[in-house]
């Protein structure tokens, strides 16, 4: 069960210029992240989901400081880190830990990889190298690679892609952080194979009370391991709230056009909330609401106005100036149409 | 179903490579309609790409077809000289590879790529022709005519899978084979693309092998989906009869994986890996990972057999006939 507050993110950007310099090319400014704020507590599971280039890994860096904020506010544990400098920031990076979605750019690709799990440890000094080995042992064993002694001096290239991301999982785990970003964690994994990473996930979870920022693209997956989803569009969050309100019952048409458009084995004849266009690019984001070309709801307020993420009722929280009423979903798939 | 216009007959394809032969597909036998929508599922590893290739007889070496034949519209394709096949590649039968970067060459238009096939085959008489014929197809595939311009790298990942198959089909073929067309994309992109290969299937009458990982995906668009396990074919049959009453224990874990927003609120998976194909298991090679598996399934292989409107090589799945 959710405790006390982790982290806050308040207003977060973070914005990357490309071209304008001595190689040429026009200079653009990529708004990755542009106003993102969200809090999250110990021992919850907040899914951060969104098209490709949405700004969710960008998050997730910018709240674990591998990334410098633009501005904004980065305050965890009830220490405002923002602007800690990397000396400061040292004693807590155990405390915070990232997993990353490709396990096969994750792990130096000589290193055994028990002396990769080992090395976090080492590292922070927070552990002997003998110490060590033992505990990468132990987490080892404990992520099912068994027996552990076998495993700890294979490379990864001697490892399926699933049993890489379990080796990628102990090393995050070994330092029981409170905070954990976990980027795509099993979307190059096996469908077959991905129930026990996630179920390993969420027992670290429980035993350690950490909280996770879960990104993924894809809301089937969220809906398994999240307490709350956070939607985002084009560098900002569209839609937050607790996971089964969200897909049940969504407000902003843009998380309606997403769970539509999921294929579904049990709901194969459904109709589709169709939306216009692709994402656009986040060096051009549209004026109004950043969503407004696409939307079949727009109004005209929607092409100056940008909607401010306001609570629509307790607990959920939408940035649309035309939201979805109540209920929609259920009739829109009862119905088969009519918005 | 109508008549058939593919028959694989215990199609082998191997790499040899220096660790041993790869069977990737071993003896894979099965028919797809004329009109049909087939989708072969599968996880990674399990022979896909090599079925495909092997149909349009591109299997890359140390890749070789080693045995069976692929029967199209009657004629063994295995046994064409390569001049011969290149009249059946483009032309009568399309495909759009997995990789969309390494099928579009990034220094050239994209009309100029469509117009290759075109000038290849005959088809336009001179480059003007063809270009104009490119835009056609552009057209056809949803972007604009004018596009015919434009570099693949200005175009966003689901337009350039739009290219793609607007080259795939731009002879009109009977039969487009979609390896993963829309992996690399985003749902409402995905289903767009999905909108997109049902039209030109409708509007040209051809045939459909859609090549997916994704059972929901598949679920949606087949008339029948074809189950992959360590290039096995382990499964075939209509969609309402494998999605809702699988036979093979495989299929019954793929689908069960599955997250769906409108299933069961669960985690499930498959216990252990998939097998590595040089030294694959006796028996099934699924038993390994087999939540029913008897004595007898490590030993002997189960046959594809018919049940049903269904093939399945299975023998738990037998004793249910
Ligand atoms: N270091 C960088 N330099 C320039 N642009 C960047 C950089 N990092 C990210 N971007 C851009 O910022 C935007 C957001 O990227 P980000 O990786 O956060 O998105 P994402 O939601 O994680 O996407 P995906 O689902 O593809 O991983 C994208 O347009 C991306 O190209
Ligand atoms: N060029 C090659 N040389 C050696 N082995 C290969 C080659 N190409 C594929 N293989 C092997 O053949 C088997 C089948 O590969 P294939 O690409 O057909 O699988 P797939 O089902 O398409 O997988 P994916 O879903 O990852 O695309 C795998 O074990 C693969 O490693
Ligand atoms: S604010 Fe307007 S344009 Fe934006 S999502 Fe809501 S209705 Fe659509
Ligand atoms: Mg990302
Ligand atoms: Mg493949």
């Amino acid at each position: 069960m959710p405790g006390g507050v982790i982290l806050e993110a308040v207003g977060l950007r973070k914005y990357f210029v490309k071209g304008g310099g001595i190689l040429g090319g026009p200079r653009r400014v990529i708004k990755a992240v542009d106003g993102v704020t969200f809090t999250l507590r110990r021992g919850e599971t907040l899914a951060l989901v969104g098209e490709s280039g949405s700004g969710k890994t960008t998050t997730g860096k910018l709240v674990l400081r591998l990334l410098e904020p633009d501005s904004g506010r980065i305050i965890f544990d009830g220490e405002d880190i923002t602007h800690l400098p990397e000396s400061k920031l040292r004693p807590l990076r155990p405390r915070m830990q990232m997993i990353y979605q490709d396990p096969y750019w994750s792990l130096n690709p000589r290193k055994p990889v028990g002396e990769a799990v080992a090395e976090p440890l080492i590292v922070h000094g927070l552990a002997s190298r003998e110490e060590a080995r033992r505990e990468a042992l132990k987490l080892l064993e404990r992520v099912g690679l068994t027996p552990p002694e076998d495993f700890y001096w294979r490379i990864p290239a001697q490892l399926s892609g699933g049993q890489r991301q379990r080796v990628v999982i102990a090393r995050a785990m070994i330092l029981k952080p409170e905070l954990v970003v976990a980027d795509e964690p099993v979307s190059m994994i096996d469908v077959s194979m991905r129930a026990e990473i996630l179920r390993l996930l969420k027992d670290f979870q429980r035993d350690y009370g950490l909280a996770m920022i879960f990104i993924t693209h894809d809301l089937s997956v969220a809906r398994l391991v999240a307490d709350r989803i956070a939607i985002m569009y084009l560098g900002r969050i569209v839609e937050m709230g607790p996971a089964d309100a969200i897909l049940e019952d969504p407000r902003h048409p843009y998380t309606a056009a997403l769970i539509t458009a999921a294929p579904s084995v049990r709901l194969r004849r459904r109709r589709r909330y169709e939306i216009r266009g692709e994402i656009a690019d986040p060096s051009r984001i549209p004026g109004g609401c950043r969503f407004h070309p696409r939307c079949p709801r727009a109004l005209e307020r929607c092409r100056s106005e940008e909607p401010e993420l306001a609570e629509s009722e307790p607990g959920r929280l939408v940035a649309c100036h035309n939201p979805l009423p109540k209920g929609w979903l259920s009739k829109w798939l009862s119905s088969g149409g009519a918005s | 179903m109508g008549e058939p216009i593919l028959q694989l007959r215990d199609l082998r394809v191997y790499y040899y490579t220096l660790l041993g032969a790869v069977r990737a597909v071993d003896g894979v036998t099965m028919d797809v309609g004329r009109g049909e929508w087939v989708s072969i599922v599968g996880e990674s590893g399990s022979g896909k790409s090599t079925l495909a290739l092997a149909i349009m007889r591109l299997v890359p070496p140390p890749g070789r077809i080693v045995g069976g034949s692929i029967l199209f519209d009657g004629t063994d394709l295995t046994r064409l000289s390569e001049a011969e096949m290149r009249r059946i590649r483009g032309r009568r039968i399309g495909m759009v590879f997995q990789d969309p970067m390494a099928s579009l060459d990034p220094v050239r238009r994209i009309g100029d790529q469509i117009a290759d096939v075109y000038l290849e085959h005959g088809v336009a008489s001179s480059k003007g022709e063809a270009i104009r014929m490119a835009g056609e197809a552009l057209e056809m595939a949803g972007l604009p005519r004018d596009w015919v311009d434009r570099y693949p790298h200005q175009l966003s990942g689901g337009q350039r899978q739009r290219a793609l198959i607007a080259a795939a089909v731009a002879l009109k073929p009977e039969l487009l084979i979609a390896d993963e067309p829309t992996t690399a994309l985003d749902v409402i992109v995905q289903a767009k693309i999905m909108d997109l290969i049902e039209g030109l299937k409708r509007e040209l009458g051809m045939t459909v092998i859609l090549i997916t990982h994704d059972i929901a995906l598949a679920a949606e668009r087949s008339t029948r989906i074809a189950v992959m396990y360590a290039g096995k074919l382990v499964e075939y049959g209509p969609v309402d009869a494998i999605v809702e009453d699988p036979l093979h224990p495989y299929t019954r874990g793929l689908i069960e994986s599955a997250p769906d927003l409108w299933g069961e609120k669960r985690l499930r998976g498959i216990p252990g890996y998939p097998p590595d194909l040089r030294r694959p298991p006796s028996g099934c090679r699924f038993h390994p990972r087999c939540p029913l598996a008897l004595e007898r399934c490590r030993s002997e292989e189960p046959p594809l057999v018919r049940v049903g409107d269904r093939l399945v090589a299975c023998f738990r799945a037998l004793e249910r006939r």
